[in-house]
């Protein structure tokens, strides 16, 4: 699966790049909503890891954004559980919630994707 | 804080309330208990002359004496009214304020009042009649329709005494209207100034109310967002800690140490959890919708079947279709959460899950086996609370208090006991 992961923590993205491209995925990184936007139109992703907080952009823009081309998005947040909401296009985001484990990470994504 | 703000208020404007009318009641009861001594002193007066105040008093009332009565009439002749005056209160010499009580001097000439005497026979004879507000007829039928009484109020403003006297029934009514006006004024005035005084505090209370709060407002904000902040700095190490030592073991292998480190990691992940039910959880917090809470406890327990699995747990469910409530998405999701998390930790071979209506009420009941005693167990709602069955590693006792204030937030009650070896908290919303 490609996968677009959108997170400002440096840290977290390194971990989560070698882990997700250990279980067979093509991670894209990038690190703030601008990069995002820019990724986002002009590639196609499988799946859109996006923390909730991302710098320089409104992460509920991008959602939206995501939504409209019926990409699956999780939603790394501080708040709320891991479960589906569903946007106002009728296409379900996953919430995850932090901290989680790499367990919970690969079950976010699986929800996302069916 | 909204809440605690409006039971302040109450709870002042009610005591306040408690407070003037017990003190204004009081006053108003004094007030009118002195107002009858009054006029049972004069009524006393009057008992202890026979039915009238004054000898021409006595002789205007006797200027219709009923002749055949002549000679059995005890009352008394112009020789006998010193003997009859003996003993007797003297106007004059009243207790108390001299010329401004009961018995000045002029009270004789100024209270208006009547005196029936009824003998056995039945028949009646008028002994005094100082009055202009009612008739001799019925002023006679008035004393008539007393005669088996003692004193007290008659017709809102009139004192009566009823006395014996050589086997006959004296009745005497004077006239205390005006008497009574200031007490009446001053019931009136009291009333209005309770009422004024309730209106002006409640503006009062009001206005220091929002400046009284404001400090505590301030420091539940900053509570919540000092809580949110260390929740907010230890997550994403967590994260990142607990994916890189994923990436350790399938790279070098686990081995005892990258084990404690995810232990740790994983318990350090449950006590940052908690770190947001220390916040002081506030009714406004609330995001209420019309909620699914048969699906929101089976998609929690779909989730957590894994980990009961894991840990050689029998789950059992039992739900009944289709329940819904009016509450938080979120905060139901965490509770179902917190109840999972709790059964997990202390569950020894089986936990049970039911949701069912009783009557009006929704009940969600969490049931594990235990080791503990039968018994209330209320305590384990109170914060950093846990069993004796409890050992280090299970959190910091927060979680089962957030359910009770969640829970009480949505008008619902909890409870936890222990019966026959099974551990049962039941929330009943």
């Amino acid at each position: 699966m490609k996968i677009l992961f959108a997170e400002s923590d440096r840290d977290l993205l390194m971990c989560y790049k070698k882990l997700l491209a250990m279980d067979g995925h093509e991670v894209t990184d990038v690190f703030d909503g601008v990069q995002t936007a820019i990724k986002t139109s002009s590639e196609k992703y499988d799946l859109v890891i996006l923390d909730n907080a991302i710098p320089c952009a409104d992460s509920d823009r991008i959602i939206t954004s995501l939504n409209n081309k019926n990409v699956p998005v999780v939603v790394l947040t501080g708040q709320g559980s891991m479960k589906k909401r569903a946007s106002a296009k009728g296409r379900s985001n996953t919430y995850l919630r932090f901290p989680f484990s790499p367990s919970e990470m690969r079950a976010a994504i699986a929800e996302a994707v069916h | 804080m909204k809440k605690v703000k409006t039971r302040y208020l109450c709870f002042a404007m009610l005591s306040l309330f408690i407070l003037l009318t017990v003190v204004l009641g009081i006053i108003n009861a004094v007030n009118f208990t002195m107002a009858a001594q009054d006029a049972d002193f004069i009524t006393q007066t009057i008992a202890d002359r026979k039915g009238y105040l004054n000898e021409q008093q006595k002789l205007n009332g006797n200027k219709h004496k009923d002749k055949k009565n002549t000679e059995t009439s005890d009352t008394p002749q112009k020789n006998e009214s010193s003997d009859n005056n003996a003993g007797m209160t003297q106007f004059g010499e009243s207790e108390g304020f001299g010329p401004m009580g009961p018995g000045s001097p002029e009270t004789s000439n100024s209270l208006r009042y009547f005196t029936y005497i009824f003998y056995r026979d039945g028949h009646s004879e008028k002994a005094a009649f100082q009055i202009s507000a009612v008739d001799e007829e019925e002023a006679e039928q008035w004393a008539r329709s007393l005669v088996n009484e003692t004193t007290g109020w008659t017709r809102g403003t009139y004192r009566y005494r009823v006395f014996e006297y050589k086997h006959r029934t004296y009745v005497t009514i004077i006239d205390q209207g005006r008497e009574l006006l200031p007490s009446y004024r001053i019931l009136i005035i009291s009333v209005c100034g309770e009422l004024a005084g309730l209106a002006i505090s409640f503006l009062v209370l009001s206005i220091i109310g929002n400046r009284l709060f404001r400090p505590l407002e301030e420091a539940d904000r900053k509570q919540k967002s000092f809580i949110a902040n260390v929740e907010n700095k230890f997550k994403v190490p967590l994260t990142v800690i607990s994916a890189s030592m994923e990436i350790i073991e399938k790279e070098k292998g686990a081995d005892d140490y990258t084990t404690a480190v995810n232990r740790q990691v994983k318990k350090m992940g449950v006590l940052v959890k908690d770190l947001g039910t220390l916040a002081i959880f506030d009714e406004s917090d609330l995001n209420k919708t019309t909620l699914d809470l048969t699906h929101a406890v089976n998609t929690v327990l779909e989730r957590k079947c894994d980990e009961f699995t894991k840990q050689d747990i029998t789950l059992s469910v039992q739900t009944e279709e289709s329940i819904e409530l009016d509450g938080d998405e979120d905060v139901f999701e965490k509770i179902i959460d917190e109840l999972c998390e709790n059964a997990l930790h202390y569950a020894k071979t089986h936990a049970c899950f039911e949701l069912f209506k009783e009557k009006d009420r929704i009940i969600l009941r969490a049931s594990n086996d235990t080791d503990l005693p039968n018994g209330e167990y209320e305590r384990v709602f109170d914060r950093f609370t846990k069993m004796k069955n409890a050992d280090d590693s299970d959190g910091a006792g927060l979680g089962l208090s957030y359910v009770k204030n969640t829970v009480k937030a949505h008008d619902g009650r909890v409870s936890a006991k222990v019966e026959n070896g099974e551990f049962i908290v039941t929330l009943a919303l």
